[in-house]
């Protein structure tokens, strides 16, 4: 059983979350991926938190599965070998500023003419072209450029970005669509090229909807309160979840579910405009705040009415459908390590692998690396 | 089939509907595949709103406009498409789909897995017609585990993926994102998968199947809240706009209604170049803002200093200011501010799309920009079975006269079948 991506080089030198979620995937489906990091390690690895022995989590998250060279700009010798190491790759991936191929003394045009079997993704915050190229931007800039931060958030509060680096992964996982279908076209006998991703346009891609509505459907979208409408999750007794107890037919279903058994047949409550009230929110939610999350959850699944509970990060660990599809994996070389997600499908053939644990910065030597060896993680 | 993108070649029979599996096929149109969309009479895409038609306003009455055919949602979701009814529960309708199934490199559904199997139109089965198929199937909870039965759209998959225990304002209740978020990170990464099996098959010949969770794809954009936990046993909530790490890390009211600015000072350069712009030298010299870490420690007083300086200013000449000394830094923008912003329509992800129906409107359109194989946007959304008589003529060699007949019993065609009332009208 080969892997998918089995034989297939990367070098990743973006010093981004983006660049390195992408990477990761990579590696999870076989590729060989070095990240190429400058003196001191890439500046991922000063997000926080940190866990007990001064490492961050969120770097050992996104390089886990790959080999690590650092590559000082300023030494002549390990540039030429880094570019020795760049021309043997299949996929080069760069990033903005010091994550930049010329930060490391390497032209982009110029790598592409001695390699031009390879695809060559830059991953930068908002593109390589265009009035915005080469300027700062990071998740905040993404969800406030894409027009994600205007609608997310409450109606009396300040817009908001999403959690976390999940602009980061999502254009992560978008390059890796992108970089891999140039793989295959590469593979069916075209040549390599330069592919270039915007983690703003990212993001932008999927406001698709909520632009064209602004343009002529339903008018802009705006940040809302909180409702019982399925926007956002409400109280129940043990957390929140979120239901669609107000749409569509099943409302009756729904209601005579949470006990509310005489409203259900209150032609009151049959137009959408009525179940949309802030009475119809009191009404249903007193009854929520009397009911758990699993009992919710499992009684309106029956009704096939759609519903979610609220999960925290150590719930999600326990779940039980992320358990038994296998979700959490331990890394092969680091059995007694935490529990890493991912990735989210399961591929009958090719399926992914999770071998390497997350590097030290230059624990690989260049030299190893650039003459082909594949080396082990100590 | 098209002849640009790097897909070309591609065909790809979508069984999608809403937006999960729809985004994913569109990525596939997108890149160059040849793309069929399938639908049903009886049943429409839900994205399309279904016969009634509930838009009123939503586009200058036209005539012989069909409301189904104009929906924003669906018109934003289906680019470059092309698109067929048929009843698949019907033999003759399903002996179309296996034939198109056969001529296939791939096929995408997003049913729960119980339709699928109610339908009989499994792996297994599709794999008798073409036996390298390469078959995704998107659901909410994937195809196995307790859990794959259960119903989920965006709206209760957010919170079950842990993603709305993040989101929020500090110390508030959980909130999901404002609308649907994890039915395209689903999408993108069944375009992932499916490019991934591409790949896969080019080189040994084999196809194979692929089972994607929305509820895992979206857990994966978190991951290191669940790695934080497991090795440091803190459990993470809703940070609003903070950073782990860097303050100052917000969203600001700038001068004016909706006027907001998002900035953030990840450097002791950018730092010092705020105070500059601010004129607040007093900041840079404050011992509480000392460093990074000094900062992070006094963000409460630090958001409030600058809250308070940017509610005086225009929010253009901040984000312009701020942006030479290299900050990073944005207007937040929206819908109108995006489709109209310049940056955008020059790289060409922001384009007006003509529709036959709907008009012309700017629509987001190529995510990717590659130097051999550019990608475009060359069909707009398709409406309810526009393409179903040429491709069925065009691949399964069925003539006019046969065509009438599959319209007849509704196997195709377009529009609401004969039997079909329009809902009561509800006064509200």
């Amino acid at each position: 059983m080969n892997p998918a991506l089995d034989g297939v080089l990367v070098a990743d030198l973006s010093g981004r979350m983006s660049g390195a979620w992408c990477s990761r995937l990579m590696a999870d489906f076989g590729a060989d991926v070095v990240a190429v990091e400058p003196p001191g390690g890439s500046k991922i690895r000063r997000l926080e938190p940190l866990d007990s022995e001064g490492r961050s989590v969120p770097a050992m998250y996104a390089l886990a599965n790959k080999r690590s060279v650092v590559v000082d700009p300023a030494d002549g010798e390990q540039v030429a070998l880094l570019q020795t190491l760049l021309e043997r790759c299949d996929i080069v991936i760069e990033g903005d500023g010091d994550g930049a191929l010329v930060h490391f003394g390497v032209d982009r045009e110029a790598l592409l003419g001695r390699a031009p079997q390879q695809v060559l993704v830059s991953l930068t915050a908002h593109g390589v072209t265009g009035g915005r190229a080469g300027r700062a931007g990071n998740d905040l800039t993404a969800w406030a450029y894409s027009g994600w931060a205007s609608i997310n958030g409450l109606a009396d509060r300040e817009p908001l970005k999403g959690s976390g680096w999940v602009a980061s992964y999502l254009a992560g996982v978008a390059a890796y669509g992108a970089a891999v279908s140039a793989l295959v076209y590469r593979d069916r006998g075209g040549e390599g090229q330069h592919v270039d991703v915007s983690e703003t346009e990212a993001l932008l891609e999927i406001f698709g909807p909520n632009l064209l509505s602004a343009a002529y459907g339903s008018g802009r979208t705006r940040r809302k309160s909180i409702d019982i409408s399925g926007t956002f999750p409400v109280e129940v007794g043990d957390g929140h979840l979120s239901l669609t107890i107000a749409r569509g037919e099943r409302y009756r279903d729904a209601l005579i579910a949470i006990g509310l058994v005489e409203e259900a047949d209150d032609p009151k409550w049959a137009p959408l405009s009525a179940r949309e009230t802030p009475e119809f929110y009191a009404l249903v939610q007193a009854r929520l705040r009397e009911m758990d999350r699993a009992t919710l959850f499992e009684s309106l699944s029956a009704l096939r009415v759609s519903a979610g509970p609220v999960l925290r990060p150590d719930e999600v660990l326990e779940n039980e459908q992320l358990g038994e599809r296998g979700f959490w994996r331990q890394v092969e070389e680091w059995p007694d390590g935490p529990p890493f997600a991912g990735p989210p499908f399961l591929m009958e053939k090719t399926p992914a692998r999770l071998r390497r644990r997350p590097p030290a910065p230059g624990e690989h030597t260049l030299d190893e690396v650039a003459s082909g060896a594949e080396g082990t993680t100590s | 089939m098209s002849e640009w993108g790097p897909l070309a070649g591609i065909r790809v029979l979508a069984m999608t509907h809403a937006w999960l599996g729809t985004f994913c096929t569109e990525l596939m149109a997108l890149n160059g595949a040849e793309v069929i969309q399938v639908e049903s009479r009886r049943r429409p895409d839900a994205w399309r709103g279904g016969y009634d038609g509930i838009y009123a306003g939503a586009v200058p009455p036209t005539p012989g406009l069909r409301p189904w055919n104009v929906r924003s949602l669906y018109n934003a979701a289906n680019l470059n498409k092309q698109g067929i009814t048929l009843d698949i529960s019907q033999p003759e309708g399903r002996e179309i789909f296996l034939h198109l199934a056969s001529i296939s490199d791939v096929v995408a559904e997003n049913f729960s897995p119980r339709v699928m199997r109610n339908l009989g139109i499994s792996y297994e089965d599709l794999t008798q017609v073409k036996p390298d198929l390469v078959m995704i199937s998107l659901s909410a909870y994937g195809g196995s585990g307790p859990w794959r039965d259960r119903l989920g759209i965006g709206g209760t998959l957010e919170p079950s993926s842990g993603m709305s225990a993040l989101l929020g304002y500090p110390g508030g209740p959980p909130l999901n994102s404002g609308q649907m978020l994890p039915d395209p990170v689903g999408g993108y990464y069944g375009f992932a998968a499916v490019v991934t099996a591409l790949r896969h098959r080019e080189r040994t010949g084999e196809g194979q199947h692929i089972d994607l969770s929305m509820q895992e794809a979206n857990h994966t954009l978190i991951g290191d809240a669940s790695l934080e936990y497991a090795l440091t046993g803190n459990v993470r909530g809703p940070m609003g706009n903070r950073h782990t790490t860097f303050a100052p890390h917000g969203v600001y009211a700038a001068r004016g209604h909706e006027q907001w600015v998002a900035l953030a000072a990840e450097t002791e350069e950018q730092w010092r170049a705020l105070c500059e712009v601010a004129r607040r030298p007093e900041w840079a010299a404050d011992g509480r803002f000392a460093d990074r870490a000094s900062r992070k420690a006094n963000e409460d007083e630090l958001d409030a200093l600058i809250g308070g300086w940017l509610a005086g200013q225009d929010r253009d000449d901040v984000v312009a200011a701020l942006t030479v000394h290299g900050l990073p830094v944005a207007p937040v923008l929206d819908g109108d501010e995006v489709a109209a912003d310049a940056v955008f329509r020059e790289r060409g992800v922001i384009e007006p799309v003509t529709h036959p129906e709907a008009g012309t409107w700017p629509q987001a359109g190529i995510p990717y920009h590659y130097s051999r194989t550019p990608i475009q946007v060359t069909r707009p959304a398709p409406m309810l079975g526009e393409h179903s008589a040429e491709v069925f003529e065009r691949y399964c060699g069925v003539t006019p006269e046969r065509y009438a007949e599959l319209e007849e019993k509704v196997i195709t065609g377009g529009g609401p079948p004969p039997e079909w009332e329009p809902a009561p009208q509800v006064q509200s």
